[in-house]
């Protein structure tokens, strides 16, 4: 599939959350997500992030395992520890592409784990099969 | 002295050693039998003497009492003979006086003399020597004593009571029947005579008190006789005498009437006298009986006693003797252990000549060599630790590096990798042909980058066995699949042509690390396609015996003999021109080799240069039931 069939309003309306450290690492995030129609909220760190969480409730988070102040795997437990936002759906991206990354992190409670770098097509196809696979998003990702 | 003995005893060699205790043993054990027997022995024998010379004199003394018995039985024989008159012999001659009376007299006269002779043969010292002892003197004396009696009784009455009776022609009887003969020559006396005749010879009772008054009625016949005064007086002093002759006798007869009563006390008190004796005989042969019960019952004691000796002085012997052995091996086994944990301090110092001498001095020698050798071994085992955690430090620091090299790669790359996408995706960013065409080659090239990224980590990780190869079931359609979807673009945008089969051969299902097999593959597929201008690529599957075989035939460029022989060597690419023309710096067919190691498979090549290259990749079959490779 190319990124021609992919409608730009596929995302449009969602609240998108994006945790990243590395600026141009959430630059680049930012602007495909946006394109596609996203209503996107970044942060710099995980307790940033699980602010903006509880803030937007975002329909996904998009979120970098080792950054400074509190790291994404705390994150993601303060997350699943906060009713409102035990159930939004986290998804890993990281640039540790050691063996067993995965693994850990889906272990931990990421629905998925995307590893860096990416092009922009590859992301996105990787990011939308990830979320065809999460039940209640499924529906909404009609394309 | 007995130190020496005990000294060259401890040197003796382990079986003369055995041996010698053993003859010790026997030796002792044989001489306390001896000893028991010979002192148990002398003990019943002389009880066994005792009860024969006790036996001896029981019969003895029971013959003896025979002996009394017919004694008695004849001096019985004399009584009813003297009450039935019959002391004197022939009545016609008046000199003999041996009538049945005299003779049962005599005949106890023989008895009395077999019954000393008896008495002689108990007072005789017996067998063993030994004399009558005090009680059975006593007695024996005493019968002694009562039988001489009896002899002298008898005697008196044979030899002087008889012939004091007399008959009718001697003693008082010959007195008397002279007067009654005399007077009877004057007047009738001849029933005085007849009764008196019958008196004296038969002794009869009855007529005792009878005769005085036929006597008597001789003086009334006197007094009527027609004779002289004088022949009157005369005769009537002669029916006097008469009388008191008869009186005399008849005393005379109470008196040896008397006698043979005392023949009969004697006779009796005798025959008691022997009887306690025998009661007393008897008492000794059970005493000595006894004697030999308790002499037997000793000997079986003894007997058990030296049975539980010989056991015991074996045992404590065994004891002494396998302490001599199990001592200085149970130390040396001490020494041993001590050695095990590493204690070399504690030297034997048993010096002996024996086998366990031997084998101390052999195992201090050997402790001092063990010794030794640890001492070398600790220091080079303390040489290996250091060094190995001089490796481990610097594996640990090299994966670290590894890591953090990576992060610190990837986070620019993914920024460059992300902008260019954007820019060529056309997400909100229109660029002119000549920017697009840039941005490309900044895409290639970022790309280029994370692939040696990737494949310098893929090696490293490789290297530090840091790869898990999880055996799973794989559909081997679904690989094949996946493997098209992903050659399939790059092999179109240079217009070759890709074509795969799959051998029907093959199971359908195979077993086999995913992530490995996955990168094998897509490497040489990959390979072939940048290493081919125009043709085709050709992937094939297929079984041979346990293995299955992965196949990837290009018409390529082809590759040289000799660069053949260092291809899948690290940083290799086939000449140094094309690394130029093609991208890599020459990984990937080295990690395609170590993965196929892992998988305990192989990779062949053929290739000839101009005409193209065949990798063969040979994979084990594992079954369904293999358990998971780590």
């Amino acid at each position: 599939m190319s990124q021609k069939k992919i409608p730009t309003d596929i995302f449009a309306d969602w609240p998108i959350l994006i945790v990243d450290d590395e600026p141009d690492s959430l630059l680049v995030a930012t602007h495909i997500l946006k394109f596609y129609g996203g209503n996107v909220v970044t942060a710099e760190n995980g307790q940033e992030g699980f602010e903006r969480a509880k803030e937007v409730l975002p329909r996904f988070i998009i979120s970098d395992l080792s950054m400074p102040v509190i790291d994404g795997w705390t994150m993601l437990t303060m997350l699943r520890q906060h009713p409102p936002t035990e159930n939004i759906p986290v998804i890993a991206l990281s640039a540790h592409a050691m063996v067993g990354d995965r693994e850990k992190a889906i272990e931990a409670g990421f629905n998925n784990y995307i590893p860096k770098p990416l092009s922009a097509q590859t992301f996105l196809q990787t990011l939308l099969r990830i979320l065809g696979e999460i039940p209640h998003l499924k529906d909404d990702l009609q394309f | 002295m007995i130190k020496r003995i005990i000294k060259s005893y401890i040197n003796l060699p382990l079986r003369t050693k055995m041996l010698v205790i053993g003859v010790f043993v026997l030796t002792s054990i044989n001489s306390l039998h001896i000893a028991i027997s010979f002192a148990t022995s002398q003990t019943e024998n002389s009880a066994q003497t005792e009860i024969t010379i006790a036996q001896d004199k029981v019969d003895l003394a029971r013959q003896l009492e025979v002996a009394g018995m017919r004694i008695e039985s004849g001096k019985n024989l004399s009584i009813v003979t003297f009450l039935v008159g019959a002391i004197p012999g022939d009545v016609a001659d008046p000199e003999d006086l041996s009538g049945p009376f005299v003779i049962t007299l005599q005949n106890q006269l023989t008895e009395l003399d077999s019954a000393d002779a008896l008495i002689a043969e108990f007072r005789a010292p017996a067998e063993d020597g030994t004399e009558l002892d005090k009680t059975e003197l006593q007695h024996v004396e005493i019968v002694e004593s009562k039988l001489a009696d009896y002899r002298i009784v008898i005697n008196e009455i044979v030899e002087v009571q008889i012939p004091l009776h007399g008959d009718t022609e001697t003693g008082l009887g010959g007195e008397l029947m002279d007067s009654l003969r005399i007077i009877n020559e004057t007047v009738d006396a001849s029933n005085a005579m007849a009764l008196a005749t019958n008196y004296i010879i038969n002794f009869q009772q009855d007529i005792v008190l009878q005769i005085p008054s036929e006597i008597g009625s001789l003086k009334t016949q006197i007094n009527e006789a027609d004779i002289s005064d004088t022949e009157r007086e005369d005769l009537l002093a002669e029916v006097d005498k008469a009388q008191a002759t008869y009186l005399a006798l008849v005393n005379h007869d109470i008196e040896l009437s008397k006698n043979a009563g005392a023949l009969t006390t004697i006779i009796e008190e005798t025959n008691d006298e022997v009887r306690t004796l025998i009661d007393y005989e008897f008492a000794n042969e059970s005493d000595a009986q006894a004697k030999l019960d308790d002499a037997k019952t000793l000997r079986f004691q003894l007997q058990i006693l030296s049975a539980a000796l010989t056991i015991l002085v074996g045992m404590t012997v065994a004891f002494f003797v396998s302490r001599l052995i199990t001592n200085p091996l149970t130390r040396l086994t001490r020494n041993a252990e001590r050695i095990a944990q590493g204690d070399y301090s504690q030297i034997l110092s048993d010096h002996r000549d024996d086998e366990v001498g031997r084998l101390s001095s052999a195992f201090n020698q050997m402790t001092e060599a063990v010794r030794q050798k640890n001492k070398s071994l600790e220091a080079q085992a303390e040489e290996l630790r250091l060094a190995k955690n001089e490796a481990e430090e610097s594996t640990r620091l090299k994966s670290e590096f590894l890591a953090t090299m990576s992060h610190e790669l990837r986070t620019p790359l993914n920024a460059i990798e992300g902008f260019a996408s954007i820019m060529l995706a056309g997400m909100g960013v229109e660029l002119s042909p000549d920017a697009y065409s840039m941005v490309e080659r900044i895409s290639a090239n970022s790309a280029r980058l994370v692939e040696l990224v990737n494949d310098v980590l893929d090696i490293s990780r490789i290297e530090a066995g840091r790869i898990e190869i999880n055996y799973e079931p794989l559909v081997v359609e679904d690989l094949v699949k996946r493997w098209d979807q992903e050659i399939r673009v790059v092999a179109d945008s240079k217009s070759l042509e890709f074509t795969h089969e799959i051998n029907p051969n093959l199971p359908a299902t195979v077993l086999v690390d995913q992530h490995a097999l996955n990168k094998i593959v897509l490497n040489l597929l990959t390979n072939a396609v940048k290493y081919t201008e125009t043709g085709s690529i050709h992937l094939s599957l297929a079984q041979d015996n346990a293995d299955w075989l992965i196949q990837v035939k290009d018409t390529g460029i082809g590759i040289t003999p000799e660069a053949q022989t260092y291809i899948f060597e690290e940083f290799r690419q086939v000449d140094g021109s094309s690394k130029r023309r093609y991208g890599g710096v020459g990984l990937g067919l080295s990690i395609v080799q170590k993965l196929v190691r892992l998988l305990d498979g192989q990779i062949t090549l053929k290739s000839k240069l101009g005409e193209g290259s065949t990798f063969t990749v040979r994979l084990p079959l594992k079954s369904d039931t293999a358990e998971t490779k780590e």
